[in-house]
């Protein structure tokens, strides 16, 4: 289980961060990029490879995309 | 339960063939009594051949069919032509009990005049018990050729023939109680002077006949059933081979490039194999779709 240190406050940008740290772990692990980031996008409902840094923190996404990686990869964001 | 539509397929395909196997053998089994039962009623003709021809040229030798020492004469000439035993039945009405007890006490018999509870008196017979030779219609129904009152058949087995009772005028196919044995019991009629006074009951032995066509239906459901097996195994396996491993191939690529692509790969691209049937053709489609949703997302992600 790992946990990720935000840098950015929570108003604004914490998606993309969750999708950055998660990047970071996959590249740490030696995973199959692709591979693990599709199965978070078919769990989570979204690609994160489409979130920018100014797009705007959707609860719900953050939710969904919080509980695909601690599932999935064991990552507490 | 939720089987596989390849497992459900397979289970029709065994099936129906084990249900054409039961329907092959059902319809061989009756093809084979109806032909044990063609030999049984030819065979009558031919016996009705020889006794109205003994009738008509043996009388002066062999006596009147009515004096038990005359009509002992008749079945045991027409056991040593036909091979069948026979039972003599005479109608009561056609007898004098009196004169009837005295010829039978001079042959050196009892009279059986009142024996048996039917219209007949068995006269003479050969080998078979009396109890064989129970028959009730009157003469005048038999058509002229005779008529087969039942087969015993002791070729096929208990299962089909069992529920048979072999009680009744004429009974069709019963189970032989006699182990292995067939036979064949029939009737022709008895005439003296143009009147029918009997019948004149017969029981030919059909065994070789019964077990040859045993053996021929055995054989045959033998080749019908190896060549049922070897349908359903090359059709299971062309189901097996030509539907589903091509489909769980494709569904497994289908299933890793989409989550590749939802992943970021925007360059995966799905090959389709060069076939032209269903699969194939859903292949080239799948295969233009990917590039499409690939191309949109991989302009979105820039």
């Amino acid at each position: 289980m790992c946990t990720v240190t935000r840098t950015k406050g929570d108003s604004m940008g914490r998606l993309y961060d969750d999708c950055t740290a998660i990047q970071h772990h996959i590249e740490q692990q030696g995973l199959d990029v692709f591979r693990t980031r599709g199965e978070l996008a078919m769990r989570c409902g979204f690609l994160i490879t489409l979130v920018k840094p100014d797009d705007p923190d959707d609860p719900q996404k953050i939710k969904a995309l919080e509980d695909a990686a601690k599932e999935l990869l064991g990552l507490s964001l | 339960m939720n089987f596989s539509i390849r497992f459900k397929l397979l289970t029709g395909v065994v099936l129906m063939n084990l249900l054409g196997g039961i329907i092959t053998m059902v319809y061989l089994h009756q093809s084979y009594s109806g032909g044990v039962a063609d030999d049984a009623t030819r065979s009558l003709v031919r016996e009705n051949a020889t006794w109205v021809a003994m009738q008509q040229y043996g009388a002066d030798k062999l006596g009147s069919v009515t004096d038990p020492k005359g009509a002992a004469a008749f079945v045991a000439e027409m056991h040593k032509i036909t091979g069948a035993n026979y039972g003599l039945l005479i109608e009561k009405t056609a007898l004098n009990p009196t004169t009837y007890a005295a010829q039978r006490q001079a042959a050196g018999l009892a009279d059986n005049y009142n024996s048996g509870s039917g219209p007949y008196v068995l006269v003479a017979m050969t080998d078979e018990s009396a109890s064989d030779f129970k028959f009730n219609p009157p003469p005048d129904k038999i058509p002229d050729n005779g008529k087969l009152v039942g087969v015993k058949n002791g070729a096929c087995s208990r299962l089909c023939h069992g529920s048979v009772t072999g009680e009744g005028d004429y009974w069709g196919v019963t189970w032989s109680k006699k182990p292995g044995v067939t036979e064949a019991d029939g009737v022709v009629p008895v005439t003296v002077d143009g009147q029918r006074i009997g019948v004149l009951y017969s029981i030919q032995n059909f065994s070789p006949q019964a077990d040859a066509a045993r053996a021929s239906i055995v054989r045959t459901l033998v080749v019908i059933g190896i060549t049922l097996l070897i349908a359903t195994l090359v059709i299971g396996w062309m189901i097996d081979s030509w539907v589903f491993q091509r489909l769980n191939k494709m569904t497994a690529t289908m299933e890793d490039l989409s989550v590749r692509v939802a992943g970021g790969d925007f360059d995966a691209h799905f090959e389709p194999d060069e076939t032209n049937d269903e699969i194939g053709e859903f292949e080239k489609f799948f295969a233009r779709f990917m590039d499409l949703v690939s191309a949109t997302l991989k302009s979105l992600s820039k």
